[in-house]
């Protein structure tokens, strides 16, 4: 079992089996098409080198998913799997090739249940579709990443996606009472089930949830749905100093007594590029720091009154205006300004880092200090958004110009950010995961007993180590890497 | 400084991007579904809220509407509006348009006087624009519709109005009323200090009693019009859909059905679709020069009268689809058609009405017709529809038709329904039956003008087939020349100017290619573009895309922009919101591509092609120039 691991590789016989559980459609081998499925939203040149999968397979049922891992574990093949590829960790590149399984046909919602207020879906049903028939049912599905529109709740939930609503309700994890799910040998089991306690085993759900598709394949969800609040409003709070900004955030709790849905931050590099990416204007819009605090309740006049009392308490600490949207033309103009800061900053920037830093909610200001700091020295600009309410910030590190050694003067000013963030208390992903792209990082912030206790769950649950190889975990003693 | 008193008209509309269709019954689901200030109210609001702050003065808010309205007004109120009016009455239930504009010109008149009336171009649910001519000419005001800038100056103000192909610039003085689209600016976001203001003023309530009105006068009882019938037509297509491999045989058969449609032939001479004057069988007819004053002055009356439209020269296709369309409305009534042509000067043949289907034409002559003047346009053809007396009167939904024809319905005091999509006799009792798509074409409304004459209808372009010409038709063709009084107007054109790189309108293209979101970046359209190229056809877009700017307001399609009907529309990485579907779907034949499967586009579709456009597009573009050679 500690022997470095030789996987399999696909011959024309693993196709042909393959065709034969899932029908020719099922199947592709076409290099155009795999080399599409092969990545996820990082960039392809930020790898050391394409990554592909020998075959891509598009499972219909829990069935073709069992018989596809028990083939691939008696002849060791990768199995990656893939929700809609907006990740951003290179968790659905397949690092070793082998078997790539898209669940795009794995995409009906199976139940909405009133009674229990839980929802049962397949992994590949888009998360805003599930938002769209809860709310049709006057309820709430919680989850709400910034890429929701596209992304797969499979996605969401083996990598335990954050997003808006954190603060209140939790990451994709707290909306998670049962998984089915197909272990590596094929056999198949269920985790939790629709019940609001369990203390009957380990908590295998939340051990699942964040797994990044290293433990077993997800097969259905069964998520939890809350009443579906009937006012929402959101302010868009301009401050005159991003300290400014993040020093308000606990006074909503503390004086304002409310626990909004979101606070979100957009500094104003990130709002420029926003504004220039959707052609639109903000008001304020040179002002160093936007907040964004969603409020939500069910009634109009009280949730007017925390409106008052929270934008007042904003004008008394700083804040340079306070905007109020409560309808949705202007709820969905400043949310579309938000949520479109990480594509703006691909469209016009071609070096840079995303990270996903979280650090405890009050020393984020130290962090943003770190931050600028950093760019003095190593001549960059940066962007600095995201859930700020969760301590969750999105730093992006920005190169405007094209120096030749990009790639090495990035790598060291990463370096010294993620010492800073250690020393701050904080940890590397927040709700991106870890995947390819921060694994060679984990040790910086996890320590030996718990890798080595990593490993034995991967090796617990996937003792061939064919489950999504090259991501999160070190399971491979003598490489120090997984296999090959 | 000059002191601008301004009243805004807003119209309280259910949220269409909330509405969602009811699969079985093809009809919207409503329950549930938030308001909002119309669209292009709150583009009124905006332009309002920036003229006082430029030019001091004052901004009133009048809606009229149930309680719940109140809403909308004390957003315009945290916006920064002074004071709001609600006109809330039981008995203003049911108002058509006519009705409605009637009630708000009693509130402006209550309420005012003011300088400027402000309203947006058309509501998203009722579609009609009609509201804002018809109160402007019930009060004996100037109007400029759509407009998209406008500049004040000391002696009144300068508007542009956004038209099929370009724009149009108007001098109008003050008081006037101006009805604004969206490009004209970008409404802003009330502040806290806004809104708690708003949240304490009053919203002053007046009922038909405080407005002067009697109830017989306002909602139903009122109203021209009367909804007939409602019918469902069932939105849902049975698509073949393709994906994966079959994805070369759905482009192949949607090559061979642009094919079969005769769309892949010989370039056709752009727009003019039948210049096609066989001169062997014409003979022209010799236009009979009649006196202004004297014309028609004895008329036995009845008949059809359709308000033609001529642009740069030439006959309006739709003017001589309408004349088709009348000869037949007209044949079950044993009546007889007319035709009437304003323009400055005209290279084409007014005969060609005739063989199309007119008995008479009428040729009014001036140069100062040569521009687009609502006022000018709309006293000429109340003051004809006066002395013939018709039972009906058609005119084109084109931007000037929509525009007119609700200031001469208010001139000669009766009902008027907008866009049209089918016409017919009531064999009962004669009436015109006047079918129109209602709740973003959802929803067949066939209404009927009981008890006043004309009947009026603006009718969407090609919505009837133009039939070839009948050159062994005759009739008579007049020549009137309105004189020089008839033509002094407050209104001044100044002038018009053609947009060049847009390409064909939207809604006068037989092929409409449309880009969504999907398309990823605005230079994403380069592909929409190309395909479009291909087929000689226009360039559309969803919402969202315009909203990002990646494209011009003009390519909009859907209800917050162009509703059109082309005979193919192809529609590119576009989910299909309702309130997009609502713009296409009477489209003849239609392709959606979407990567997708559960795309709401793929609902209307003829033919799907689910997987990703990058790819999808170039190989149909490839498709489609292929089978063109091979015609050759």
């Amino acid at each position: 079992m500690n022997e470095p691991t030789r996987f399999g590789t696909v011959t024309p016989e693993v196709v042909e089996r393959l065709s034969a559980i899932l029908g020719a459609g099922g199947v592709s081998v076409d290099g155009e098409k795999i080399a599409v499925y092969s990545r996820d939203e990082v960039a392809e040149r930020f790898w050391d080198r394409p990554y592909r999968a020998e075959v891509l397979v598009f499972p219909e049922s829990t069935r073709h998913v069992s018989e596809i891992l028990r083939m691939a574990n008696e002849r060791r093949i990768p199995v990656t799997p893939r929700g809609a590829g907006t990740g951003l960790s290179g968790g659905a590149v397949p690092a070793f090739g082998g078997i790539l399984v898209s669940f795009e046909r794995m995409n009906r919602i199976l139940e909405l249940d009133t009674e229990n207020l839980c929802m049962t879906v397949e992994p590949g049903v888009i998360t805003a579709e599930i938002t769209r028939a809860a709310r049709k049912a006057g309820l709430l599905y919680a989850g709400d990443p910034c890429s929701g529109d596209a992304s797969f709740i499979g996605g969401n939930v083996a990598e335990n996606a954050g997003g808006n609503k954190v603060i209140k309700y939790g990451p994709t994890g707290s909306s998670v009472l049962a998984l089915e799910v197909v272990l590596a040998d094929g056999s198949v089991t269920w985790f939790g089930g629709k019940r609001r306690k369990d203390v009957t085993g380990y908590d295998f759900v939340h051990l699942m949830v964040g797994s990044e598709g290293t433990l077993g394949i997800i097969t259905k969800i069964v998520l939890k749905l809350l009443p579906l609040p009937a006012f929402g409003v959101d302010l868009l709070i301009p401050f005159p100093t991003v300290e400014a900004a993040i020093r308000f955030v606990p006074r909503i709790a503390l004086e304002g007594r409310v626990t909004p849905a979101s606070i979100e931050l957009v500094d104003h590099h990130s709002l420029s590029q926003a504004e220039k990416f959707l052609n639109t204007r903000l008001p304020f819009d040179q002002a160093a720091a936007h907040l964004i605090v969603q409020l939500e309740g069910n009634d109009r006049e009280v949730v007017a009154d925390e409106t008052e009392r929270v934008g007042k308490l904003a004008l008394e600490k700083g804040a340079l205006e306070v905007f109020v949207a409560d309808n949705r033309s202007s709820r969905d103009k400043l949310w579309k300004a938000r949520k479109s800061v990480a594509e703006a900053i691909m469209a016009y920037y071609q070096n840079y880092a995303k990270e996903d830093l979280v650090v405890p909610t009050d020393r984020v200001p130290d962090l943003l200090f770190a931050v600028d700091a950093l760019c003095r020295k190593w001549r960059m600009e940066a962007a600095n958004y995201g859930h700020v309410g969760d301590g969750n910030i999105h730093v992006n590190l920005l190169m405007a110009d094209d120096r030749p050694h990009w790639h090495e003067d990035m790598e060291q000013a990463r370096q010294e950010l993620y010492e800073t963030v250690r020393q701050l208390g904080g940890t590397l992903s927040g709700e991106h995961g870890i995947g390819l792209k921060r694994k060679a990082y984990l040790p910086q912030f996890l320590d030996a007993p718990q890798l080595e206790l990593m490993r034995r769950v991967k090796l617990a649950f996937d003792p061939n180590g064919i489950l999504n190889p090259g991501k999160l975990v070190f399971w491979d003693k003598k490489t120090g890497e997984a296999g090959a | 400084m000059i002191l601008l008193k301004i009243a805004v008209f807003l119209k309280q509309v259910p949220d269409t991007d909330e509405v969602r269709m009811d699969e079985k019954t093809g009809t919207l689901i409503r329950e549930g579904v938030g308001t909002v200030i119309n669209p292009l109210d709150q583009n009124a609001l905006e332009l309002a809220l920036s003229l006082r702050a430029a030019k001091g003065g004052s901004v009133t808010v009048v809606s009229m509407g149930p309680t719940q309205a109140e809403l909308a007004l004390r957003e315009a109120l945290a916006l920064g509006a002074d004071e709001a009016v609600l006109l809330c009455d039981r008995a203003f239930a049911g108002s058509d348009t006519w009705a409605t504009a009637r009630t708000l010109a009693a509130a402006v008149r209550k309420t005012g006087p003011y300088d400027l009336l402000l309203a947006g171009a058309k509501a998203t649910d009722g579609e009609t624009g009609q509201v804002g001519p018809e109160t402007a000419a019930m009060m004996g005001l100037p109007f400029v519709s759509n407009v998209c800038a406008v500049e004040i100056r000391a002696e009144g103000l300068v508007a542009s109005r956004s038209v099929e192909d370009g724009t149009e610039r108007t001098r109008a003085p003050l008081p006037c009323l101006l009805t604004v689209v969206h490009e004209i600016n970008e409404p802003s976001m009330p502040t806290l200090a806004g809104k708690m203001r708003a949240r304490r003023a009053p919203v002053h309530v007046l009922s038909a009693a405080d407005l002067g009105l009697n109830p017989e006068e306002c909602g139903l009882a009122g109203s021209p019009t009367r909804v007939v019938r409602i019918a469902f037509p069932k939105v849902t297509r049975s698509g073949l859909r393709f994906s994966g491999n079959e994805l070369d045989r759905g482009i192949a058969l949607v090559a061979e059905r642009l094919d079969s449609m005769g769309l892949l032939g010989q370039k056709r001479p752009a727009r003019s679709v039948d210049s096609a004057r066989s001169p062997e069988a014409v003979r022209p007819i010799r236009p009979i020069e009649l006196a202004w004053e004297e014309a028609f002055k004895n008329d036995p009356g009845g008949g059809v009268l359709v308000c033609g439209e001529c642009r740069n020269g030439s006959i309006h296709p739709s003017t001589l689809e309408l004349a088709g369309k009348a000869r037949e409305l007209a044949d079950s009534r044993d009546s007889s058609v007319t035709v009437v042509l304003p323009f400055g000067h005209l290279d084409d043949d007014p005969d060609r009405c005739i063989r199309h289907g007119a008995d008479r034409v009428l040729a009014v002559c001036h140069p100062a017709l040569s521009l687009y003047n609502p006022d000018v346009e709309s006293r000429l053809f109340a003051a004809l529809i006066r002395r013939l007396r018709p039972e009906i009167v058609l005119a084109a939904a084109t931007t000037s038709g929509r525009t007119t024809l609700p200031a001469v319905a208010a001139l000669v005091d009766t009902g008027l329904t907008a866009d049209c999509t089918g016409l017919s006799i009531d064999p009962e009792n004669g009436d015109l039956l006047q079918t129109r798509p209602a709740i973003g074409g959802n929803v067949l409304a066939t209404i009927r003008t009981p008890s006043r004459r004309p009947q009026m209808a603006t009718v969407r372009p090609r919505t009837f087939r133009l039939p070839p010409e009948d050159p062994s038709r005759r009739g008579e063709v007049y020549r009137l020349t309105p004189p020089e009084r008839f033509l002094l107007s407050p209104l001044v054109p100044l002038g018009r100017e053609t947009r060049q790189e847009e390409g064909t309108p939207i809604q006068d293209a037989e092929v409409v290619v449309s880009g969504g979101k999907g398309l990823k970046r605005p230079d994403g359209f380069r592909l929409v573009e190309e395909l479009a190229a291909v087929l000689d056809g226009a360039v559309g877009a969803s919402r969202p895309t315009v909203e990002a700017k990646w494209i011009g307001y003009p390519h909009q399609v859907g209800l917050s922009g162009k509703v059109v009907t082309p005979r193919v529309y192809i529609a590119v990485g576009i989910s299909g919101a309702i309130q997009h579907l609502a713009g296409m779907q009477t489209s003849e034949f239609i392709v959606a591509i979407n990567r997708d499967p559960e795309a709401g586009i793929f609902r209307v579709a003829d033919i799907g092609l689910v997987g990703d456009l990058f790819d999808i597009v170039p190989r149909m573009a490839g498709a489609i120039k292929a089978r063109k050679e091979a015609q050759r």
